[in-house]
């Protein structure tokens, strides 16, 4: 019996694909190619289909022959891949195929582009079959997590099943099935958390209770949807039409890339955006492209900030792009440019902040320093009004302060937000490796949010120069506070939540400054309990009960010391609290 | 509308990419009064460096101002005149009827010549400064006429008739700082108007230090403290005088104490500018600025 011959089931793999197939396919039979035991004949067969089934191993075909299914001996290597279609266009004799299957069967084969090219003549020299593939996910989260340990075991069946030659991811499949036009109809993609990769017993790497395997979860999940994803179970439609690049799997690119992209955020009617724009035109390093995303469905709005752009000197205009973005939220206009950027980093400028002349060259020796991380530089803070009956509508009343603390420390900010959106840049990168975006539910804070969760994985490369001015409107003009503060604090608070319901990555040296602040509270604490005591000893002592007459007299010139001594306890009390709730 | 205006830009060996970013720029913002109704637009630099550099950037920078610029002239003064002696040298012998003085550390936005244009056309307006970005300066101004005490030299235009009437920037004011004061204030005894365009938007690479204050070099503090002591002479503050004296002798660093000797050495040589009288109507000393300033930057 062949290590291939599976019981069947409907929740199975190939339960799944005879559904899909039978959904996405026109009545009539079924080619399986690679049909191994022709275990996909029964549930074919239950839904009425005819049943075709090709394998290259003798004993297997001899098998079914002998249990009276259509199975033939075919090498799908063969390299004559007119030899195979002939054999299969005279085993068809005529029949009208509805769906080619091809279930487990591409990564056992050495070269997959041209099987699937192959497939793709067949497909059309039969008219037009559904193609209906299953592959195993070879970035599963079980295989991810055993490698960092350094553990590779291969396995008789599964996602290591030791006669595999080639491997996918869903990136893999998407390109090779559409580099032979095949247009994707629909997925069932089969999940299984546990697979039979889960072993030695309790491996920290398999284990779902451990922080380890909980933190490469997290990990793994901002990769892409595909961590349990065990098989990539699709149909396909062939599209002659549909031309798309050849695969090149080197990940390697030849267009130049602007060293940063800039996002300038506006809703397109205040004046400041020219403050923006003049900043970003004297930059001392101008390989940088501008996006100017309008949030805004007014066309008249968008006009007039094209209108606006077309005035700057030729050389800066060339750098710019206008992105309209209608409807959303505050994180609306930054994912759109989150999707639109072809610079190496992005950052970000709201149309009311302004940046020194070195803002991004200080951004490029930040990345120069440790590539691939947030780039940080200081911004200092500056109080504005809105001045509506002023030559202008907006002015500063104050000069600049520095409230924001000038290392990055990742702990401090899941506290509060330290850095200013003017203030940082995110490798784009790791912005499509994480799939990092900006949470559409926040009317608030989403940049404080985005910057936390990106920072827990890149870490911070931070310079000590200030470039950026964030302009602070305390009278609601601005981009800044335009929500209440209840509103602000609640949702600070959600997201505070949030972030720390997954395990988290502290960079070196976080967890000491963390003992030391418990130690010196649970100090605190044990010096008030020391002080309550003397007070209350001194309460009960003879010289207190004695002077209770001149107390009376010396209290309703001031605060007694019972007073004092309710401060502290409530002192104290707020203390306990903390520590509890640490 | 003004129907000419003369840029005009003095270097000290500036960066050759920091002055062609201001020659984009000029470009940009004089073709914008071209549409505005300007008829010619010339466009000067001179150099104040010894040798001078500027001559070895004409090539870069002629093609960004050439189509726009009605002229454009590379000026080598062969000594080292100071900002206000460089631009009176610039404008002098010119008929463009608006002066626009601009520092080579600026970058003026695309409507920059538009605004301050608009607002010299005012009646009375003898001089107009623009909004610097991103450290806005702290002068006040009025809030809807603009009136103000002084207007920064960084980005300064005149109506050549005021600036003639006055003789131009006084070139005691050597190297640099309170020339735009001293004028200002010359202006408005002269019966002109002062005034703040906050929509003329000009970029000044001015830099930001650690704490939150505003980066000035020792020759900057030097310079503006020597400048600082001329115009209390000349606007007749002697009692100003001899508080910033005695403040640097007990106080000041070693960049004040240079000032001091220097201006010690041009009081002994004559080499100050003469008081003015009346000049107490129109000079503002108020705790050490020249102007009510809004807020304060450190620096």
């Amino acid at each position: 019996m062949s290590r291939y011959a599976f019981d069947f089931s409907w929740d199975s793999t190939y339960g799944i694909a005879a559904k899909l197939l039978d959904e996405t396919s026109r009545p009539g039979m079924v080619l399986d190619l690679g049909c191994g035991e022709a275990t996909f004949a029964q549930p074919l067969t239950e839904l009425g289909r005819e049943y075709l089934g090709v394998e290259i191993d003798e004993g297997s075909v001899a098998r079914c022959s002998d249990g009276g299914l259509d199975v033939h001996l075919v090498d799908l290597a063969n390299r004559d891949i007119d030899v195979v279609h002939d054999r299969l266009i005279e085993l068809i004799a005529g029949r009208p195929v509805a769906a080619i299957a091809l279930l487990d069967v591409i990564e056992h084969l050495v070269d997959p582009a041209t099987v699937f090219a192959g497939l793709a003549r067949l497909v059309e020299r039969l008219g037009g079959p559904t193609l209906v593939v299953s592959i195993p996910n070879f970035t599963h989260i079980d295989i991810a997590t055993k490698l960092l340990l350094g553990r590779w075991d291969m396995t008789t069946t599964g996602l290591l099943d030791d006669t595999h030659v080639t491997f996918f991811g869903a990136a893999r499949v998407e390109a090779f099935t559409a580099a032979a036009s095949f247009v994707e109809i629909e997925r069932r993609d089969k999940k299984m958390v546990a697979t039979e990769q889960h072993f030695p017993l309790d491996h920290p790497a398999v284990s779902r209770s451990t922080t380890f395997r909980q933190f490469t979860e997290a990990v793994r999940g901002s990769g892409d949807e595909h961590g349990d994803t065990y098989q990539f179970v699709r149909a396909y439609r062939l599209d002659p039409t549909t031309i798309t690049e050849p695969v090149d799997s080197t990940g390697a690119s030849g267009a130049r890339l602007p060293f940063c992209s800039v996002l300038v955020r506006t809703q397109g009617g205040r004046a400041s955006i020219d403050d923006a724009l003049t900043c970003l035109a004297a930059q001392t390093d101008c390989d940088i492209e501008v996006i100017v995303a309008v949030h805004s469905d007014d066309a008249d709005v968008i006009d007039a900030v094209r209108a606006r752009i077309a005035r700057y000197a030729r050389a800066f205009q060339q750098r710019v792009v206008v992105l309209p973005v209608a409807g959303g939220g505050r994180s609306a206009p930054l994912n759109a440019g989150l999707a639109a950027a072809t610079g190496r980093y992005l950052a970000f400028l709201d149309d009311d902040d302004v940046v020194t002349v070195n803002w991004i060259e200080e951004f490029r020796a930040a990345a120069d320093q440790q590539p691939g991380t947030i780039l940080r530089a200081q911004c200092v803070a500056q109080e504005h009004a809105h001045t509506p009956e002023g030559l202008i509508e907006f002015a500063p009343i104050e000069g600049f302060s520095a409230p924001y603390n000038p290392d990055f420390d990742l702990v401090q900010h899941r506290q509060f937000n330290q850095s200013p959106i003017c203030s940082w840049a995110v490798p784009m990168g790791a912005v499509r490796a994480l799939r990092l975006r900006f949470n559409d539910d926040l009317a608030v804070l989403e940049d404080w949010e985005f910057l936390v969760r990106a920072a827990g994985f890149l870490g911070v490369s931070n310079r000590p120069a200030f470039t950026s001015v964030y302009r602070r409107f305390t009278d609601g003009w601005g981009s800044t506070k335009t929500v209440d503060e209840d509103v602000w604090l609640s949702t600070a608070q959600a997201i505070r939540n949030r972030l720390d319901m997954a395990p988290t990555l502290l960079p070196a040296g976080s967890i000491e400054p963390i003992a030391r602040l418990r130690e010196d509270a649970a100090a605190l604490s044990a010096a008030y309990d020391v002080a309550i005591a003397r007070v209350e000893a001194f309460e009960r002592s003879r010289y207190w009960k004695l002077t209770a007459p001149l107390r009376w007299v010396t209290s309703r010139r001031g605060a007694s010391i019972s007073m004092i001594k309710l401060r502290v306890a409530g002192l104290r009390g707020v203390l306990n609290a903390r520590h509890r709730a640490n | 509308m003004f129907r000419s205006v003369g840029v005009q830009v003095v270097v000290y060996h500036n960066e050759q990419a920091q002055l062609h970013r201001l020659a984009e720029g000029i470009a940009a913002t004089i073709a914008q009064a071209k549409e505005a109704g300007v008829e010619r637009v010339s466009v000067r630099f001179g150099d104040c460096a010894e040798p001078a550099t500027i001559a070895t950037m004409e090539d870069l920078l002629r093609p960004e101002l050439d189509g726009v610029a009605d002229n454009i002239e590379f000026v080598d003064f062969g000594a080292n005149l100071g900002s206000a002696g460089g631009s009176n040298s610039l404008a002098a012998g010119r008929d463009d009827e608006v002066i626009w003085v601009l520092n080579p550390d600026t970058y003026p936005s695309p409507t920059c010549s538009v605004e301050l244009l608009a607002a010299l056309a005012q009646s009375g307006v003898g001089a107009v400064d623009g909004r610097q970005i991103p450290i806005e300066h702290p002068k006040d101004h009025h809030p809807s006429t603009g009136d103000t005490s002084w207007a920064s030299g960084a980005c300064l235009m005149f109506r050549r008739e005021a600036f003639d009437q006055v003789g131009g920037f006084d070139d005691h004011f050597f190297p640099m700082y309170c020339d735009d004061v001293d004028i200002s204030w010359r202006l408005k005894l002269a019966g002109w108007r002062v005034v703040h365009a906050p929509r003329a938007v000009v970029f000044h690479d001015k830099r930001i230090t650690v704490g939150a204050g505003i980066e000035v070099s020792d020759f900057e503090r030097m310079s503006g403290t020597l400048a600082r002591l001329l115009l209390t002479r000349r606007y007749g503050r002697p009692d100003l005088e001899d508080e910033t004296l005695d403040w640097i002798s007990t106080d000041g660093a070693e960049e004040h104490r240079a000032a001091a000797e220097k201006f010690h050495v041009r009081v002994a040589d004559g080499d100050v500018p003469t008081e003015l009288p009346g000049a107490i109507d129109v000079a503002q000393f108020i705790e050490g600025e020249y102007a009510l300033h809004r807020f304060r930057h450190t620096t």
